[in-house]
C-alpha cells in the first residue's frame, strides 16, 4: 500500500467516526418510517429510501431502501435549491415528485427537510417513498394507456408544505384531492416528515459535538474518500470499450422490442458510459429520464466494480461520466410518460450495463435477474367498503447466478436487488380482498449453470371484490434473464386470468383489465439466469436441487448431465462422469 | 418422534415468522430432549431432590420438561443470563435503570433494563432466521477486544467486524497474529499492563503490537503508533456507544437516567468513554460479573409466554369474545404453570396486548389490567398505547382508532430469593490499595501521563479515588478516565461517576 493513496483526509479518525454516525442516523430514519407508515408498501415492503444531503446538495450518506432511488435524490434537493434560493428557512419542509425536475416517477414522493444550525443551512434530510396512488388514468398510477406525463397523475414541482414546523394544509389538500388515497397519502407523508425530523435531531447533536467547520471539512473528506475508492476500483479494470445490449419487450402500445445499447469506456481511473444507439423515446410509459438512467448506471457499478461497504455518496459518482442521446428512451423529452421506468426500463438498463461490465469483470457480474411481473390490483374492499390499491409483491422472481453463488430464489426484480420484502400472505389477505391459492417455487424456472439462477414463484389469488381493476406493468415476457459464460437464461415472465377455468386468458406484459368477483390472477415470474456451464455444476448441488424440487429429474439428467438413482436420488458418479464427458463432445 | 406444530409453538398471524420459529423449535427440540433427559436422570441419580430449571430467552426459567416442549424459547438463553443478572443487580442496587454492556473478544452485547425490567422483543433473529418468541431484547454488534483495525481501499480506518478471536488473537499475544486489534491499541495506550496480563500469567509483547500498528495503520495514515492506537480506541468506542444508543435513545429512553453496567473482561477500559458518548452519568463495574449472572439465574421467576391472535378495533371491540379468549389463554397458562408444581398463591398472570393504529403494520406491546375488561377500561388502554407510541416514534394521534392484533399472557411463578450481604463502608482513603504508577495516554492530558494503579482486591467499601487512574485485577482492568471518579460500594462494586 502506497502512502499517496491516502492523501486528503485531514483527520482520518474523525472521518471514520462521523461517517459511521451518519450511517446510524440514516438507519434510524428508516426504522421510523417502517414503524409509523400505514401503507404496506412502506411498512411491509420497504419501498422507500432515506438519505442525507449536505449544504451543497450532495448526498453524503444513503443506506436504507431501494437502490433505484439512490442517486436521483440529489436532483430533487437541487431543484428545491433552484426554486427557493434565499427563501429556505428553519422549520420548512419541501416536497417534489416530478420526474423531469429531479423525481423518479410520480408515485415516488420526495420529502426534504433542511436542517439549520447556528442560523445556517447545513444538511437536508430526505425521504423518498412510493405512494399507493397519485391520480392519473389508472388507480395505482401505473397506466399502460398513458401517452404523456399528465396522464400519470399529479405533478408536484418543488413545493413548500411546512412552514415553522407546521403543515401548510391548503397546499397539502391540493395534493391530496388529486389522489385516490388522500388519507393514506397524508399519514404516510407525515411518517416521511417524522423520519426527516429524526435525522434533524441527530445531526444537530453531531454538529454540537464537532462544530460546523470540523464537520464540514470531514464531509468534504468523506466525498473525497468515496471518490478515491471508486477511482482505485475503476483503475484496476483493463482499459477498453465494453458493450452491452438488452431489449424491453414493448411499451404497451406496440409489440416492438425497444433496444438499449451501452458502451462503457474504461480509461485509467474513470469510466465513460454512453447510450448512443439506444432506441428513440416511445409512446408508452417506459421512458427513463436521465436521472433514473444515471441511477441504474451507478447501481451497475456499485454492485460489481466496488464492494458493498463503499459509501453511497456524491463522491463515488465523480469518476463516472454518463451521456445519453436526447429524445431516446433513456433520456426522453418532456412530457413522455415514465411510470414504469423505475422497474422495467431500470432492469433493462442495469442488464445492459452488467453485460458490458461482464466483459471486463467476469468474476463479479451476475447473470440476469428477474424483471417485474407483478400487477397493481385496485377496487373496493367489500369488508370495509373502502378503496384499496394492492401492488403485487408476492410471487417474486429469482436472482442470477454468479461465481461461487447460486442466485437467490424469490427475491424480486434486478433493480431492487432484494430491497423489496414480500409481505406475509396472511397480512396481505387481511389487507386486501383476495384468497391466495398457492405461492411456491416453480421447478426449472431457474436458468441452469455451474451457478444456477434462483427460482421464480407460482402464485395464484382469487379476488372477491365486485369489480377489481388489474394493471400489468411488467416486462420480460419475451426477453428472459440472460445467462453468462455458458449459463442458460432463466424462464420468461408469464401471467394469466382464470387459468384453467372458464374465461382463461394470458395477460400481456403491459395492459389494464377489468375483472369480476371470483376471477383468479396467476403469475409465473421468471427465475434468474445461470452462470457458467451446467455440466460443471457440482453433482451434489444438482442432487440437492432435485430433492428440493428446484429442478426436475429430467433437467438433472438432460441439462446438468447428472445421473440420480433410487429413492434418495444418490449421484451415480461413474455414469455421471461418462454422461458429462459425452455431452462435452468426447 | 419430536413433533412441533406451529399452532402450538406460535399461534399468531404472519406465516413466515410462525414457520421459521416452528422449524427452529423442531431443529433444537430433539437435541434438547436427549440432553435434558440425560441431565435430569444424572442429577437425580446424584441425589438432587428438587426440580431444576432452565434459563429461557425471555428472562425467566422453566422446568426441564417445559423447556423440551418449548425448545425454541431456550434459544439465545445464554446471553439472556447476563441480562437476568442485570435485573437482579437493578433490584440489589435500587438503581432501576441500567444499560448492561458485555464486551468479549469478538462481540459486544447491550441490554436495556428499564424500571427494573428487561424489554422483550418478538423480532429476534438467529443466524438470519426469524424467531418470533418473546426474547430479551439484546443488541449485538461485532466489536470486541479481538476486533481487527484495518484501512480500506479509500484510506478509511475501520475497526472490525473481523476479529482475530483467540487464535491467533491480538498481535501482542505473540501467537502469530499480525493484524493490530483493539487489545493491541489498549496495550499501546497504557490501559492494559503488559506485566499483569491474566494476573501476570501471560506474556504479551508491546513491541510486536507497536510494530504492526505502525505498519498497518500508522504509516498509511501518516500518524504515529500512539495516535493510530488512539484512533482505534475512539472508533471502537463510538461503535459500542452507537449500539447502546440503539437500545436506549432510539427506543425513546433518556440515557441520562441510566447507569452503564460494564461486564466482560475488556469492557471497563472503554466504559467511561462509551458513557460520555451515550450521555450516561455513571458506570458500575460489578464485583464479579459472572457471579451476578449466576445469582440472577437463581433469583429468576418461572416465566411462560402465551400468545393468541385476536383481531379487533377499539372502539367497537367485542368485549365478551375478548374476555372469553383471554380467560381461555390464562387458564391454559395457569394450568401449565401449576403442572410445574408452582403453588397457586405464588402464581401470577400478566396480560399484554399487541396494538397499533388502524392501518399500521407494526405493533406495540402494552400491559393491560387483569380481570374482566369493561368499556371503562378502554380509555386507559388507549392512553398507554398513545404514550408508548409517542415515546418510540416521536408522535401519537389520539384521534385515530386502535387495532388489536394479539393477546399475550405471561404466567409467572415466584421462586425463593436469597439476596446478597452488604459489607460496612470504611474510610475513603484508597492509598493502601495502590500498587504503583504507570504511563497511560489521555486526550485531555495531551498525551501520556503517570497515573496511579490500584489493586482491586485491596479496594474495600467506602474507598474513593479520582481519574485518571487504573484499577487492576486478574482478568479485568478498569480505566478511570479524566473527569471521572470512582467509589467502592457496600457490595464491593466499583461505581464511577462523571464529575460535574
Amino acid at each position: 500500500m502506497k502512502r499517496k493513496e491516502f492523501e486528503g483526509a485531514r483527520d482520518p479518525i474523525t472521518l471514520s467516526v462521523i461517517y459511521n454516525r451518519l450511517l446510524t442516523i440514516n438507519a434510524e430514519m428508516g426504522i421510523t418510517m417502517i414503524n409509523t407508515s400505514i401503507s404496506p408498501i412502506f411498512a411491509e415492503v420497504h419501498d422507500f429510501s432515506c438519505a442525507i444531503c449536505d449544504w451543497d446538495n450532495r448526498i453524503v450518506a444513503q443506506i436504507d431502501g431501494v437502490p433505484s432511488h439512490t442517486a436521483s435524490a440529489m436532483e430533487a434537493v437541487k431543484a428545491v435549491a433552484r426554486e427557493f434560493q434565499g427563501d429556505i428557512h428553519p422549520g420548512d419542509v419541501f416536497v417534489l415528485n416530478d420526474p423531469y425536475l429531479g423525481g423518479t416517477h410520480l408515485p415516488d414522493v420526495t420529502i426534504m427537510k433542511p436542517i439549520f444550525y447556528e442560523g445556517q443551512l447545513q444538511f437536508i434530510g430526505i425521504n423518498r417513498a412510493h405512494h399507493g396512488d397519485v391520480g392519473g388514468l389508472e388507480p395505482g398510477s401505473y397506466a399502460p394507456g398513458a401517452r404523456e406525463l399528465f396522464h400519470e397523475g399529479i405533478r408536484i414541482p418543488p413545493l413548500r408544505i411546512y412552514r415553522d414546523e407546521r403543515p401548510i394544509m391548503d397546499v397539502i389538500n391540493m395534493i391530496r384531492i388529486n389522489t385516490r388515497l388522500p388519507d393514506a397519502l397524508w399519514v404516510d407523508m407525515k411518517a416521511q416528515v417524522a423520519s426527516c425530523r429524526v435525522a434533524e435531531k441527530r445531526i444537530l447533536e453531531l454538529l454540537a459535538k464537532y462544530g460546523v467547520q470540523r464537520t464540514r471539512q470531514t464531509i468534504e473528506d468523506i466525498h473525497r474518500y468515496a471518490e478515491r475508492r471508486m477511482r482505485l476500483e475503476i483503475g484496476r479494470l483493463a482499459d477498453g470499450v465494453y458493450e452491452g445490449e438488452t431489449c424491453l419487450d414493448s411499451d404497451g402500445f406496440t409489440d416492438t422490442p425497444i433496444r438499449i445499447r451501452v458502451a462503457i469506456a474504461i480509461r485509467g481511473e474513470e469510466a465513460w458510459v454512453d447510450f448512443a444507439g439506444t432506441d428513440p423515446q416511445v409512446t408508452g410509459f417506459v421512458n427513463s429520464p436521465l436521472a433514473n438512467t444515471a441511477t441504474c448506471v451507478y447501481v451497475a457499478f456499485l454492485t460489481t466494480v466496488t464492494t458493498p461497504d463503499i459509501p453511497h455518496n456524491e463522491g463515488v459518482y465523480r469518476p463516472i461520466h454518463i451521456s445519453a442521446p436526447e429524445g431516446s428512451v433513456v433520456n426522453p423529452r418532456f412530457p413522455a410518460p415514465v411510470a414504469s421506468c423505475t422497474l422495467d426500463t431500470a432492469c433493462a438498463i442495469l442488464e445492459a450495463c452488467w453485460q458490458a461490465l461482464a466483459k471486463v469483470l467476469p468474476e463479479r457480474v451476475p447473470a440476469g435477474w428477474n424483471r417485474w411481473n407483478g400487477p397493481t390490483i385496485t377496487g373496493v374492499d367489500p369488508r370495509k367498503g373502502s378503496f384499496y390499491v394492492m401492488f403485487g409483491f408476492n410471487g417474486f422472481g429469482g436472482a442470477g447466478g454468479m461465481p461461487g453463488m447460486d442466485g437467490r430464489h424469490y427475491i424480486g426484480d434486478g433493480i431492487d436487488l432484494g430491497g423489496l420484502i414480500a409481505p406475509n400472505i396472511e397480512t396481505n389477505e387481511s389487507d386486501y380482498p383476495h384468497v391466495t391459492e398457492f405461492n411456491e417455487f416453480t421447478a426449472d424456472s431457474c436458468g441452469a449453470g455451474q451457478f444456477r439462477g434462483g427460482c421464480g414463484a407460482r402464485y395464484r389469488i382469487r379476488l372477491y371484490d365486485p369489480s377489481p381493476n388489474l394493471v400489468m406493468f411488467g416486462d420480460g415476457k419475451m426477453h428472459p434473464p440472460y445467462g453468462l459464460f455458458g449459463g442458460k437464461p432463466g424462464s420468461c415472465n408469464r401471467a394469466f386470468i382464470n387459468q384453467g377455468r372458464a374465461g382463461e386468458r394470458e395477460l400481456k406484459a403491459k395492459e389494464a383489465v377489468r375483472l369480476k368477483e371470483g376471477d383468479t390472477y396467476t403469475s409465473y415470474p421468471s427465475g434468474g439466469g445461470g452462470w457458467g456451464d451446467p455440466l460443471e455444476r457440482d453433482p451434489e448441488a444438482v442432487r440437492r436441487d432435485a430433492r428440493g424440487e428446484i429442478i426436475s429429474l429430467d433437467s438433472a439428467l438432460q441439462v446438468y448431465g447428472v445421473v440420480l438413482e433410487g429413492e434418495e436420488l444418490a449421484v451415480n458418479e461413474q455414469r455421471t462422469a461418462a454422461l458429462r464427458k459425452s455431452r462435452r463432445g468426447g | 418422534m419430536f413433533v412441533s406444530i406451529s399452532s402450538e409453538v406460535l399461534p399468531q398471524i404472519r406465516e413466515y415468522e410462525r414457520m421459521s420459529t416452528t422449524v427452529a423449535n423442531a431443529y433444537v427440540g430433539p437435541k434438547l430432549t436427549v440432553y435434558l433427559s440425560n441431565l435430569e436422570r444424572q442429577l437425580k441419580a446424584d441425589g438432587l431432590k428438587r426440580a431444576f430449571y432452565i434459563t429461557a430467552s425471555n428472562g425467566g426459567v422453566m422446568t426441564a420438561e417445559t423447556a423440551i416442549r418449548h425448545a425454541s424459547a431456550t434459544l439465545l438463553s445464554g446471553p439472556a443470563a447476563g441480562a437476568i443478572g442485570a435485573v437482579f443487580f437493578a433490584g440489589l442496587l435500587e438503581q432501576k435503570n441500567l444499560i448492561l454492556m458485555d464486551m468479549g473478544g469478538t462481540s459486544f452485547d447491550v441490554t436495556l433494563v428499564s424500571q427494573g425490567r428487561v424489554t422483550l422483543s418478538t423480532e429476534g433473529e438467529i443466524a438470519g432466521y426469524r424467531l418470533a418468541k418473546p426474547m430479551i431484547d439484546i443488541h449485538t454488534i461485532g466489536a470486541g477486544g479481538g476486533s481487527i483495525a484495518w484501512i480500506d481501499g479509500g484510506g478509511m480506518l475501520k475497526v472490525g467486524p473481523a476479529s482475530a478471536g483467540s487464535d491467533p488473537g491480538p498481535v501482542c499475544y505473540g501467537l502469530g497474529g499480525e493484524k493490530p486489534t483493539v487489545t493491541d491499541a489498549n496495550l499501546l495506550l497504557g490501559y492494559l499492563n503488559k506485566d499483569y496480563f491474566l494476573g501476570g500469567e501471560m506474556r504479551v509483547s508491546e513491541e510486536k503490537a507497536r510494530a504492526e500498528m505502525k505498519r498497518h495503520i500508522a504509516e498509511p495514515l501518516g500518524l504515529d503508533e500512539v495516535a493510530a492506537a488512539a484512533g482505534v480506541f475512539r472508533i471502537i468506542n463510538q461503535s459500542m456507544a452507537d449500539a447502546a444508543k440503539v437500545v436506549s435513545v432510539q427506543r425513546g429512553h433518556d440515557p441520562r437516567e441510566y447507569a452503564l453496567v460494564s461486564a466482560g473482561g475488556a469492557c471497563s477500559v472503554h466504559a467511561c468513554r462509551i458513557a460520555e458518548e451515550v450521555g450516561c452519568r455513571s458506570v458500575i463495574v460489578p464485583r464479579a460479573a459472572s457471579v451476578f449472572c449466576a445469582l440472577g439465574m437463581l433469583e429468576s421467576d418461572i416465566r411462560l409466554d402465551h400468545v393468541r391472535t385476536f383481531n379487533a378495533v377499539i372502539p367497537g371491540i367485542d368485549l365478551a369474545a375478548f374476555n372469553q379468549t383471554i380467560r381461555q389463554l390464562e387458564e391454559r397458562a395457569l394450568a401449565e404453570l401449576l403442572s410445574m408444581r408452582v403453588e397457586r398463591e405464588r402464581a401470577a398472570l400478566l396480560r399484554y396486548l399487541d396494538v397499533r393504529y388502524v392501518g399500521q403494520h407494526h405493533e406495540v406491546t402494552i400491559p393491560i389490567p387483569g380481570g374482566a375488561i369493561a368499556e371503562n377500561h378502554l380509555g386507559g388502554i388507549a392512553e398507554s398505547f398513545h404514550a408508548a407510541h409517542e415515546r418510540l416514534y416521536t408522535y401519537a394521534t389520539p384521534e385515530s382508532e386502535l387495532e388489536v392484533i394479539n393477546l399475550r399472557v405471561t404466567a409467572v411463578g415466584a421462586v425463593d430469593k436469597t439476596g446478597l450481604g452488604r459489607k460496612p463502608a470504611g474510610g475513603p482513603d484508597a492509598e493502601g490499595a495502590r500498587k504503583g504508577r504507570r504511563r497511560a495516554w489521555f486526550e485531555e492530558s495531551g498525551g501520556f501521563v503517570q497515573v496511579p494503579v490500584y489493586d482491586r482486591d485491596r479496594l474495600s467499601p467506602g474507598h474513593r479515588l479520582g481519574g485518571p487512574a487504573i484499577v487492576e485485577e486478574r482478568i479485568t482492568t478498569v480505566v478511570v478516565h479524566p473527569g471521572w471518579s470512582l467509589a467502592v460500594d457496600e457490595f464491593e462494586n466499583l461505581v464511577m461517576e462523571r464529575e460535574r
